[in-house]
């Protein structure tokens, strides 16, 4: 597979793992909130339910988060592996200041 | 490895492969004409070193959604258009694409990438054939439509002033169609009336699956209702049934028109109603006017065996100006059946 490819593959999975994690908490928040509004309806356990939930929804939306910068983090380093690769495996750019000392090949018979 | 690497590039781009263009990402696939895996440079000097017994008859293959132009090949590694080359003179080219953007982007992307090979080709054109597999068929259709429409039209080497027009169009006498779901693909609005469906429902889980599906890409959209232009896409919010016979862009008339279906079952009614597995007859025999020596209905074969059967091949070589005969030398040795 080419570099092109690869860095293609690399910006994929990091755009799933990006949206899938922000639907699925989306989805997790909202089946969270049905228990919440239903403590919440009763009045003696509104109060604290409502505290509970802000905690709750915090943290949920705190562990996505973290998902979601590790998936950043795991991506720029997917990166720099393959600038690294493509950077290994390119020729050697020529300088032309640098004088190359003639194989055996450059020398003319006679001169052997 | 790399036949089934370039297999799972094609269906990514056939799955997501709009999104793949628009985020720019180096996945999405290039339109381009390809020979031995390998893309054609659309030069001249080029095409004549890559192609030293170029002809003046092209034949154009398009392949269909989520696959390469190696669908197009036998088990013994021969296709329709090495066959054309062999028996009538051709000089196949195959086209590779994403089958994932819109159908109107790859028509007018082709119309541009014909208007090129015109511009390029080493020899003097006689004719040039094109045929299209499944949605590669509507490719063509929209390639066609966006030549007849566009205004200014890919030049040889022009600078400065406008180049002059390269009509590819005139050089088509005939196009063929392969299992080319001309009135849609029922399986796809099926699809799209599921999605409405789970999206209707007031439950999260079931929304997040209908964003799922809602995920499928322009060009699979679009083979519901088997859309050629951008305008066409505008009625697909009102049509949820499961067939449409109101498509708006007829067949060139000025172009003769040969169409390829196949059936899983002899029988009339099941014939009718499940085609090659995935195109109705009605949708890929879809012809107003047409003679029935154009239209060939095949028993027997699925949707995916049309791309490379015997049987389909001896239709196009009789179409293309080639003898009806009942045999190809290799068929029986090589298994082709």
């Amino acid at each position: 597979m080419d570099v092109k490819r690869v860095r293609g593959l690399r910006a994929l999975v990091e755009d799933v793992v990006e949206h899938g994690t922000t639907a699925v908490e989306r989805v997790h928040l909202t089946l969270a909130a049905r228990p919440f509004a239903v403590l919440q309806a009763i009045p003696p356990l509104a109060a604290p339910s409502r505290d509970v939930h802000v905690a709750y929804e915090a943290w949920v939306s705190g562990v996505y988060g973290m998902v979601r910068v590790g998936n950043r983090v795991v991506g720029r380093v997917a990166e720099a592996v393959i600038d690294l690769a493509e950077r290994r495996e390119a020729p050697p750019a020529a300088d032309p200041g640098a004088r190359t000392l003639p194989t055996q090949m450059d020398v003319a018979p006679s001169q052997l | 490895m790399g036949q089934k690497l370039e297999l799972a590039v094609a269906i990514l781009n056939g799955a997501v492969g709009d999104y793949l263009h628009r985020t720019e990402n180096g996945l999405a696939t290039e339109m381009a004409c390809f020979m031995g895996g390998a893309p054609l440079v659309l030069e001249r000097e080029a095409l004549a070193l890559a192609l030293p017994s170029a002809t003046g008859r092209i034949a154009v293959l398009v392949h269909g959604v989520m696959c390469t132009e190696d669908i197009w090949a036998f088990p013994d590694g021969r296709d329709y258009g090495s066959l054309l080359a062999r028996d009538l003179g051709f000089t196949p080219l195959y086209v590779r694409y994403n089958s994932g953007l819109a159908i109107p982007d790859n028509g007018e992307a082709l119309d541009r990438l014909l208007a090129a090979v015109v511009a390029a080709w080493p020899v003097p054109i006689e004719e040039i054939v094109p045929i299209g597999y499944s949605m590669g068929g509507l490719v063509l259709r929209s390639a066609c439509h966006a030549a007849r429409t566009r205004d200014v039209t890919l030049g040889v080497g022009g600078t400065g002033a406008a180049p002059p027009p390269v009509d590819w169009l005139a050089h088509v006498r005939r196009a063929i169609y392969v299992g080319t779901p001309h009135l849609g693909a029922p399986m796809e609005r099926l699809g799209r009336v599921v999605a409405r469906i789970l999206h209707a429902v007031p439950d999260p889980t079931t929304r997040l699956v209908a964003q799922i599906a809602d995920l499928r890409s322009h060009g699979v959209k679009d083979l519901g209702d088997a859309d050629l232009r951008h305008a066409d896409r505008k009625r697909r919010g009102l049509n949820v049934g499961l067939r449409d016979a109101r498509h708006p862009v007829p067949l060139l008339a000025e172009i003769e028109h040969f169409l390829v279906a196949g059936a899983l079952y002899a029988e009339p009614w099941l014939a009718t109603l499940l085609g090659d597995s995935i195109v109705p007859v009605s949708s890929a025999t879809a012809g107003p006017g047409l003679a029935a020596d154009n239209v060939r209905l095949l028993p027997g074969l699925s949707h995916m065996a049309l791309a490379h059967h015997p049987d389909v091949y001896r239709n196009i070589r009789m179409w293309c100006g080639g003898a009806p005969e009942d045999t190809i030398p290799e068929e029986k040795e090589a298994g082709w059946t």
